[in-house]
């Protein structure tokens, strides 16, 4: 106990070395728990960027030209939205939001169309961007458009007698209730996606004009493009082969591409940079280390000198070294929780990464110590 | 009855390019009681003589002998600490312990309580002359002569019955040079040891119970 006392008192007098000494573990272990701290953020930066980002999609030509007037049989809307399953279709495992819309050209009211839509942002002139808007009345939402219901929203203005109104697309006619009005083109009804399939006993034949939808889980990105390129092609401007599928999928998955690929790529910058600061602080411990007992190796001899075996010498030596380690280690810490204002296990175990570098690299140069040629260094100093 | 047995002791310094043959068949006996000089030019041999006596290396033909035991067979680590003590020109005091603390060092490698070491290194210190009010000061604020009374003192704390001084008086001033002696002189006659000194000083010699000449790498009486 005593020469442990001693120690210390001898580490508090030799003020310059010792605080150098605790600045470089305290560097070491501060800087490792940095490292920690940004390598944690980069990784939730990226799962962040894989929960938030939407990935759309749009179905197109096979060419990839055009997305609107596709005539594309509304089956394809039916196995995205999961309605395939006993085929053998399960795209809706992987795609979300499916938005759709189908258009048929009505003789009553006069030069109307009517739009079958999916969502009610399925037509981009009733979107926000588009400067168009829906209202529906009390008691209906959007998700009517999912359904078959012979209800209808009419343009704002138009004048109609009661609650319902009469179409009639030349095959057949239907009243529809009307349920809301909207913004948007004027002469343009729209109605629920699938309103229009079945009357008088009789299926009529409606093509979807567009489609987009967006991927579920992007961490299932390839997966979902695998799957899709099953039904649609990808789109392809050089290719005018006969065999080609007749509707390709536009993914726009780019913008998440390069923002993953710059988040990974700094997180295995960070990873990379941890051994090189690890190694760092073992070859600045080496060096501090190595400086400090340069300057103390007639000390060292003088212990020598005194009886004290070689064991015994590197024990003094490197418990100082363990005593500067741990009080570096220890204010290291703490800087590095307050710099990163976080502190998980993980950091931790970083900051004691560095203090063990720092240690590994004191104690490789403080068994020196025991090498020393005691009747050489007492005679040749003289 | 224990004293230093010297046999044909040879040593030599080997390097890359050279051999030198620091000591040739040297013998000698130094017994308790007494105080040696060992006069001569220098690179005579003089300090190798004085470390393998004190064993910090082994002689390459010959042996030295304590209590029937040679240094190259005894535990030269405990020889040090318990038996032979070494004092030097330059004091070799440690710079940042106190001088109260460089003399109980001996006292805390035994893990001796702390209070307890002080106590006896205290006792040690009033004997070579110092005073209480200086022991808490660090080396660099002592005189030459206080830092070797100093040395003196943590010697006597090991319990060495053989003192070994390398040019104890080479930084001192005469008075404080002639007091040093005095003390070793008085460790050899009153406490009996076995004072051995290697010097240039003529007076130092003239102090000593034996004067023993060395001359390229030979002793002489």
């Amino acid at each position: 106990m005593s020469m442990w006392q001693v120690t210390i008192c001898a580490m508090a007098r030799r003020r310059r070395w010792t605080i150098l000494l605790i600045l470089i573990a305290l560097l070491v272990t501060g800087t490792a728990m940095v490292l920690c701290m940004l390598t944690v953020r980069q990784e939730a930066a990226l799962e962040k960027t894989m929960d938030n980002t939407v990935i759309s999609c749009v179905v197109t030509d096979p060419w990839g030209t055009g997305q609107d007037n596709l005539h594309m049989a509304t089956g394809f809307v039916d196995l995205l939205c999961g309605l395939r399953h006993e085929k053998g279709y399960y795209q809706d495992e992987y795609i979300k939001n499916v938005r759709s819309k189908a258009s048929i050209k009505l003789i009553k009211p006069q030069e109307y169309t009517m739009v079958c839509l999916l969502t009610s942002d399925s037509d981009y002139s009733l979107t926000d961007a588009g400067g168009g808007s829906m209202t529906l009345f009390d008691g209906w939402d959007d998700s009517v458009f999912a359904g078959d219901r012979e209800v209808c929203v009419i343009p704002r203005g138009l004048a109609v007698d009661g609650e319902y109104i009469e179409i009639d697309n030349g095959s057949f006619s239907v009243a529809l209730r009307i349920i809301g009005t909207h913004t948007g083109p004027e002469k343009t009804l729209y109605c629920p996606f699938h309103a229009m399939d079945f009357h008088d006993g009789q299926s009529y034949m409606v093509t979807a004009d567009s489609c987009s939808f967006d991927i579920k889980d992007a961490r299932r990105l390839d997966e979902a493009k695998a799957s899709l390129y099953e039904v649609f092609g990808e789109p392809n401007a050089d290719d005018h082969a006969g065999s080609r599928p007749a509707f390709a999928v536009r993914i726009n998955d780019d913008i998440l591409r390069s923002t993953l690929k710059e988040i990974r790529g700094n997180i295995r910058t960070l990873h990379l940079l941890t051994p090189i600061l690890l190694l760092i602080g073992a070859a600045v411990g080496f060096f501090a280390a190595y400086l400090s007992t340069q300057s103390r190796l007639r000390e060292y001899a003088v212990m020598r000198c005194l009886g004290m075996k070689r064991g015994e010498v590197f024990r003094v030596a490197l418990s100082e070294h363990l005593l500067i380690a741990l009080v570096g280690g220890v204010v290291g810490a703490a800087v590095g929780i307050a710099l990163s204002g976080t502190f998980t296990l993980r950091m931790l175990l970083y900051g004691a990464g560095g203090v063990f570098a720092f240690l590994i690299g004191t104690a490789s140069s403080v068994s020196r110590v025991t090498r020393i040629n005691v009747m050489k260094l007492m005679k040749t100093e003289e | 009855m224990e004293s230093l047995l010297v046999k044909d002791v040879t040593y030599s310094y080997r390097n890359k390019y050279q051999t030198v043959h620091a000591l040739n068949s040297v013998s000698a006996e130094f017994e308790p009681g007494k105080m040696y000089a060992i006069i001569g030019a220098s690179g005579c041999g003089k300090t190798t003589f004085l470390s393998l006596l004190a064993g910090l290396d082994v002689p390459e033909g010959g042996s030295i002998e304590w209590n029937g035991e040679t240094t190259s067979s005894m535990d030269r680590d405990r020889y040090r600490r318990e038996s032979a003590s070494v004092i030097y020109q330059n004091f070799n005091l440690f710079q940042h312990l106190t001088m109260l603390e460089n003399a109980a060092y001996p006292l805390y490698m035994r893990n001796m309580p702390k209070k307890e070491a002080e106590m006896e290194a205290k006792e040690n210190l009033l004997a070579v002359g110092l005073r209480e009010e200086q022991f808490g000061r660090l080396p660099n604020m002592l005189s030459g002569g206080e830092q070797q009374r100093v040395a003196i003192a943590r010697a006597l704390a090991s319990g060495s019955r053989i003192i070994l001084a390398d040019e104890p008086t080479g930084n001192l001033d005469s008075e404080n040079g002639r007091n040093i002696v005095e003390i070793l002189k008085r460790l050899a006659h009153t406490e009996n040891c076995c004072v051995v000194i290697v010097t240039h000083d003529s007076a130092v010699a003239a102090e000593a119970d034996v004067v023993l000449k060395m001359r390229d790498g030979r002793l002489e009486e």
